[in-house]
């Protein structure tokens, strides 16, 4: 299972800077990767991993701006096609693949 | 929710970055998220680890297993305290029923012995011989007092490798394979072990002075099974390559039949510990891994 974080959040005042700073890092923080910005994506085991993972995220949520999560199966996210540009190599590596090999 | 496993042949350093295991190599620089990671195999001995990141992964209850030059488990990275209520579960440990401890045993190894049964009729070894383990199944006794355990395992071995075998014997590639797979579930059970609070010292049945891994010695018996099938099943080589070490360590992924599921080895480990500290503490049943079905990994 893979699950998206999609977010637009204000950044006008220092406040709403330093607002969005910190959630970006808490996802980073949770495992997720920024696939681009403002999109950023985690790998999970199993659909009750990922409900978990979605409803940790709602704990630190912001007040303003926009949030929105999407979970989709890992069929589906090899089913994306990348129009322009390279896939990063860290979300190739972060897959369902039980075992990472350096 | 830990379920990745690491193996690092070739890396220049790993250190922590938010959360996460960050391994550089040349120009590339990958991150890992901790909480995903059961454990990490270091084969690569001039591999650096910031101090920082030892203390998060040792935090984050990562089992991170240092091989020597022979490619084998040398060495074991273990909290000092693995569980927050470590004090009361050890010394609940140490009072631990002896009657309770030898029925615990009882089991253990009667499973053990179904176990290998199972994996004789994987490989279509004659009905006599099964048989004989079954008598043998049937005739143990608390704390195993006839050593029903080494019979079996020499009909059972002998079944495979021959009536020569041996299984100290050094030169047997066999031995090796087995020797390698053993030791990566022995660590991953003791991880459990500490991760719970327990004492991996103190056995059930094991009491090796010098072993400090006693408790995993012994919960390691059911478990052995998986990594004769595989060995008997898909044989070394001459000498185990990167790959076939790999396929070991891999083991860890594949399922095995407990409390009527199938689970993956790393989370069957973990019921079974459960299930035996429940078993002292209130008497439930205990949940042990049975062979009846098991699936290997594939990648």
């Amino acid at each position: 299972m893979r699950v998206f974080i999609m977010f637009d959040l204000p950044v006008e005042t220092k406040a709403q800077i330093r607002t969005y700073n910190k959630f970006r890092k808490r996802l980073i923080q949770d495992g997720f990767l920024m696939m681009q910005y403002s999109i950023y994506i985690k790998s999970c085991l199993n659909k009750d991993a990922a409900q978990q993972t979605v409803n940790k995220v709602k704990r630190y949520l912001p007040k303003d701006g926009h949030v929105r999560s999407l979970v989709i199966t890992e069929k589906q996210f090899e089913n994306m096609m990348i129009l322009v540009g390279d896939e990063d190599k860290n979300i190739e590596l972060l897959g369902d693949n039980r075992t990472i090999e350096f | 929710m830990s379920w990745r496993v690491v193996h690092v042949t070739n890396v220049d350093q790993m250190s922590l970055h938010l959360d996460s295991l960050k391994v550089k190599r040349g120009d590339d620089e990958l991150k890992i998220p901790l909480a995903d990671i059961f454990s990490i195999v270091i084969e690569d001995l001039t591999c650096k680890l910031t101090g920082r990141l030892i203390v998060e992964l040792s935090k984050h209850n990562i089992l991170v297993l240092v091989c020597g030059q022979d490619h084998l488990p040398e060495t074991q990275l273990l909290p000092v305290t693995g569980h927050f209520g470590q004090h009361k579960r050890m010394t609940r440990q140490l009072e631990w029923d002896d009657d309770k401890k030898g029925e615990l045993w009882k089991k253990v190894v009667g499973q053990k012995i179904f176990n290998q049964t199972r994996i004789m009729e994987r490989a279509k070894i004659e009905q006599p011989r099964i048989n004989r383990l079954l008598n043998l199944l049937s005739e143990i006794e608390p704390f195993d007092r006839t050593n029903c355990e080494a019979q079996a395992a020499k009909i059972y071995f002998n079944s495979f490798f021959g009536e020569g075998y041996h299984r100290s014997n050094k030169e047997i590639i066999e031995n090796a394979a087995l020797n390698y797979g053993y030791s990566i579930f022995h660590s991953a059970i003791a991880r459990t072990i500490v991760a719970k609070g327990l004492l991996p010292s103190i056995g059930i049945f094991h009491r090796g002075e010098r072993n400090p891994f006693n408790l995993a010695s012994d919960i390691i018996e059911p478990f052995r099974q998986i990594v004769d099938a595989y060995v008997i099943e898909q044989p070394p080589d001459e000498f185990l390559t990167k790959q076939y070490r790999l396929d070991l360590i891999n083991l860890l992924h594949s399922r095995i039949s407990i409390d009527g599921k199938l689970q993956t080895v790393i989370r069957a480990i973990d019921i079974f510990v459960g299930s035996i500290i429940e078993y002292f503490d209130t008497g439930n049943k205990i949940k042990t891994p049975n062979a009846k079905k098991i699936a290997f990994h594939e990648l």
